[in-house]
């Protein structure tokens, strides 16, 4: 543990975790709590006790939206996961040809907001849709349109999450199954189904609370079939019930709580499984199971890039589906229009703020907590926090910050209908994954290093600049990145904090939706889409040209 | 328990030194001194305290008790940064991003060096240590034991006052280990910089240190030099820590002779009364077998139960008379290796018998 001294050490060992803590909890656990005492107060901030909770299950219509979430999502999370799984199986184990290409694919509707395989669905789909009659006379909006929609959404997350899993398998229980005379159908039964139980705990979990919170889908396709994600906007913006909002929030948060629980539960299980000395799976080539996996993983491919292909056509055609003439006049009107043009001014200013602010902060928090720098208890509650907001659901985010930041006795109250808010709300609704970025790569540093630099005289902030700067370079893109395309893509927790002024590219993607301008609603889509995909790409290369220059990287 | 310097004021003198985590006491009154110039091992198994006792000899961690003085300053409060120091990691823990040179001038660089010195000093402390060839390669393509004088060179660059080793040999495969030892020592003694190194391995202790101070459970065992250690120990701790040592319970004392199990064994004097219950001990060196055994003091007849071919030495098992004695003899002496249940007479000298105190 390092240990400074003087005035900078008592400023590092309290004073910067005390801060950043302060910070976090300003944008996280206090607009929780704001949200979670809302749903048992009264209008004139009495204490309710349940009565909010008994009003929002005994009036009509509204307790069906609960049930509509859970079945929906349950629905969506077993298809995604059957998908999923032979596809992440072919990426991390099979010798099949287009490995990368395959991957990509799948990464594909990451990039976008998911009401752009909404979109692509309505084209398909809907009542002018080209594929119609698939559907076999069954109503696109409402559940079906749901389901599908959200599986193209979901998939890539459950992907990524089994071929990670996948991927990290121990390569001699192969060979001792092997050499035990197993054949290939009981070695995936009794090794490689049992190795990924954790990936696959983790990747239903997420893919469920991703499905029952997502707002994009049910707003695009889910016609009168209403879900709990879709009631809270329409509660609080509609009918300003900030109570029965805060109700639903409250529904929202508990299956992500669950799935949290249930995610933590299963990681410890998995550690004491998993051996140090495990040795990594070979890709081995099956000629038969190769082609059969190859054929699907290229039907399911085939599905997204079709899906995400038709949106990107409804976006050039001039009024679909009566005048199917391609052009780029809804691209155009993105610049004509001044309150377009700025909304995607708007998100990339979002995009490149809530990147810089969030990474510089998260490398901070990362480096507290993973060289152990500063008082204890500051660690333990800074990685605490910073584990929270994955288990919570923008729109609960959101509405917290609207309860939260609205109360004129707050301080920060100036906040309020600022893009600084913005930012603020999205560095933290995505701070979990860069914080452990941050923490991953600098454990793998040499604990004694710290020490050592002591020792030469070198107080924290030299070090920090001579060793732990260079050494986390490529970690600092990828956060970047990783912050840059969320805030692009993300609606959730913004639908209830942006303004005319503040007014993001998604966000003017949902109002288009809601005057069934589907063309630009599509055209602002896929502009976010190729501005993700262009960060990635600049985010790639550069990381590529920092791991070039740094020779001293053991390759 | 302490070994007196010689009346000068010593270079380091750690008194009452205490340091505990939570409920584990990790190090308890440990006072030792140690003199300028001197190179002293800290020895001990592992869990024995003594990587923090070095820890709180370079200010990592803070004593709970106890005074720490360096060059008659008391420095117990001090933090790393302002005490005079060079440490050398077990793991080397050198900066991977910077090379050989960068490496070794880290420390030049903190305390604001002009550039032209810093070169001239980069270049005397690699050519110290051997490494004038490699400046710019980085740690990643050097093998462990060049990290191992690149972390040397770079706790040398400020001239230190103390130079502290945290097991520094550990992660070195044998041979490596032993080159560098020597090479180690060698340059200490053209240094004369003073010297504090930790190790768990008594070989390495026997082999450089001037003196060794040997732990056990957080606190100093005996403090000595090395021939001192090994010949006449302590306790049957220290005793069996530096090397192998055949020890029987005593069953009784009578006057200057002890009885252990079936056999009565002569003793050179009557040992003094003792803490612990008392042991009888001999190194396996001094076991005197075969020929050279008649018409000696202490002899058992005892049939082998095991030989091990050691190279110089053949070590065997011997039992019989209730007792298994250990014996190390030189293979040119023996000229075979015996066969196991032959009969060999044992003679145990009186002069190499020790009466030690030990918990079994």
């Amino acid at each position: 543990m390092a240990r400074f001294a003087g005035v900078g050490g008592r400023v590092l060992g309290h004073a910067l975790p005390g801060l950043l803590l302060l910070v976090l909890a300003a944008g996280t656990v206090l607009p929780l709590a704001a949200l979670l005492g809302r749903a048992f107060l009264d209008r004139n901030g009495g204490f309710a006790g349940m009565a909010n909770f008994v009003r929002y299950a005994t009036e009509p219509g509204l307790a069906v939206a609960a049930w509509n979430s859970v079945w929906l999502s349950a629905q969506t999370t077993v298809i995604t996961i059957v998908l999923a799984y032979p596809y992440a199986y072919a990426l991390a184990r099979s010798a099949m040809p287009g490995r990368v290409a395959f991957r990509l694919a799948a990464m594909l509707p990451l990039l976008a907001p998911s009401l752009l395989p909404a979109f692509g669905m309505i084209y398909l789909f809907g009542q002018q849709g080209a594929l119609r009659s698939w559907l076999m006379g069954a109503e696109l909006y409402g559940p079906v349109g749901i389901v599908l929609a959200s599986v193209f959404h979901a998939l890539p997350h459950a992907v990524l999450l089994l071929a990670a899993g996948l991927a990290a398998g121990d390569g001699r229980l192969y060979e001792a199954a092997q050499a035990l005379r197993a054949g290939p159908w009981r070695r995936f039964m009794t090794v490689t189904l049992p190795s990924s139980r954790y990936a696959l705990v983790s990747a239903t979990s997420v893919v469920f609370v991703l499905v029952f919170t997502d707002f994009g889908v049910p707003t695009v396709v889910g016609g009168s079939t209403n879900v709990l994600a879709t009631d809270i906007y329409k509660l609080v913006i509609g009918r300003f019930d900030f109570e029965l909002g805060a109700v639903v929030g409250v529904l929202l948060l508990a299956p992500a709580v669950l799935a949290y629980g249930i995610d933590a539960l299963a990681r410890r299980t998995q550690r004491a499984s998993l051996s140090g000395r495990s040795v990594p799976i070979a890709a081995v080539r099956m000629p038969v199971r190769d082609t059969a996996l190859f054929l699907f993983c290229a039907a399911v491919a085939a599905a997204i890039l079709g899906v995400i292909g038709m949106a990107a056509w409804g976006s050039l055609v001039r009024f679909w589906p009566y005048n199917l003439t391609l052009g780029l006049h809804n691209y155009a009107r993105l610049l004509e229009d001044a309150d377009e043009f700025r909304a995607v001014a708007n998100s990339v200013v979002l995009a490149a703020g809530t990147a810089a602010v969030g990474t510089a902060m998260a490398a901070l928090t990362g480096w507290l907590v993973a060289r152990r720098v500063g008082a204890g208890w500051a660690q333990g509650a800074i990685q605490a926090v910073a584990m929270l907001p994955v288990a919570v659901p923008g729109l609960v985010l959101g509405l917290g910050y609207v309860f939260f930041f609205n109360n004129p006795a707050n301080p920060l109250h100036g906040l309020q209908g600022t893009m600084a808010l913005l930012v603020v709300c999205t560095v933290a609704h995505f701070y979990t994954v860069p914080h452990l970025m941050a923490v991953g790569g600098l454990v793998r540093l040499d604990r004694e290093i710290d020490l050592a630099a002591q020792a030469l005289r070198a107080g924290p902030a030299s070090v920090g600049r001579r060793v732990y700067l260079p050494y986390l370079a490529p970690v600092l893109v990828e956060m970047f990145g990783y912050f840059f395309v969320n805030a692009m893509t993300t609606v959730s927790a913004l639908i209830f904090l942006f303004n005319a002024q503040t007014r993001v590219a998604a966000i003017a993607v949902v109002n288009l939706v809601e005057g069934s301008r589907f063309g630009q609603a599509a055209a602002f889509a896929v502009v976010l889409m190729v501005l993700s995909l262009v960060a990635t790409g600049v985010q790639l290369a550069v990381r590529a040209a920092i791991l070039r220059r740094q020779r001293w990287r053991v390759r | 328990m302490q070994d007196g310097t010689g009346g000068t004021t010593p270079y380091l003198s750690v008194q009452g030194l205490g340091k505990r985590y939570g409920a584990a006491q990790v190090v308890r009154d440990v006072g030792f001194e140690v003199a300028g110039g001197e190179f002293v091992c800290i020895l001990g198994p592992s869990g024995c305290g003594k990587t923090t006792l070095l820890r709180l000899i370079a200010g990592f961690e803070r004593a709970d008790a106890g005074t720490i003085r360096q060059a008659g300053a008391d420095i117990t409060a001090l933090p790393p940064e302002r005490r005079d120091f060079g440490i050398v990691f077990q793991s080397y823990a050198l900066f991977p991003n910077r090379d050989v040179a960068g490496n070794v001038v880290f420390g030049l660089e903190s305390v604001g060096m002009a550039r032209a010195a810093r070169a001239a000093r980069v270049a005397e402390l690699l050519a110290l240590v051997g490494l004038s060839d490699h400046a710019r390669k980085y740690p990643s393509q050097l093998s462990g034991g060049q990290q191992q004088r690149v972390a040397l060179a770079r706790a040398l660059a400020l001239q230190p006052g103390l130079l502290l080793l945290d097991e520094p040999l550990s992660a070195l495969d044998a041979n490596v280990r032993a080159h560098l030892r020597d090479e180690l020592r060698g340059l200490q003694r053209r240094l004369g910089v003073t010297t504090l190194m930790v190790t768990h391995d008594q070989a390495e202790a026997l082999s450089v240190a001037d003196r060794i101070v040997v732990m056990n459970a957080g606190r100093i065992e005996q403090v000595g030099s090395p021939s001192t250690l090994y010949t006449r120990p302590d306790s049957l701790f220290v005793g069996r820590f530096l090397g192998e040592l055949n020890a029987w319970k005593l069953a009784a004392l009578e006057g200057s002779a002890a009885r252990i199990a079936g056999a009565r064994l002569v003793l050179a004097d009557a040992p003094a009364a003792l803490p612990g219950e008392p042991w009888l001990c001999i190194r396996p060196a001094s076991v005197v077998v075969g020929g050279e055994a008649e018409g000696r003091e202490n002899r058992l007849s005892l049939q082998v139960a095991s030989a091990s071919f050691l190279g110089d030495a053949v070590r065997l098992a011997l039992e019989g008379e209730g007792l298994r004695v250990l014996a190390d003899v030189p293979f040119a002496r023996l000229g075979r290796i015996p066969a196991v249940g032959e009969a060999m007479t044992v003679a145990l000298p009186a002069a190499q018998l020790m009466v030690l105190p030990g918990h079994g």
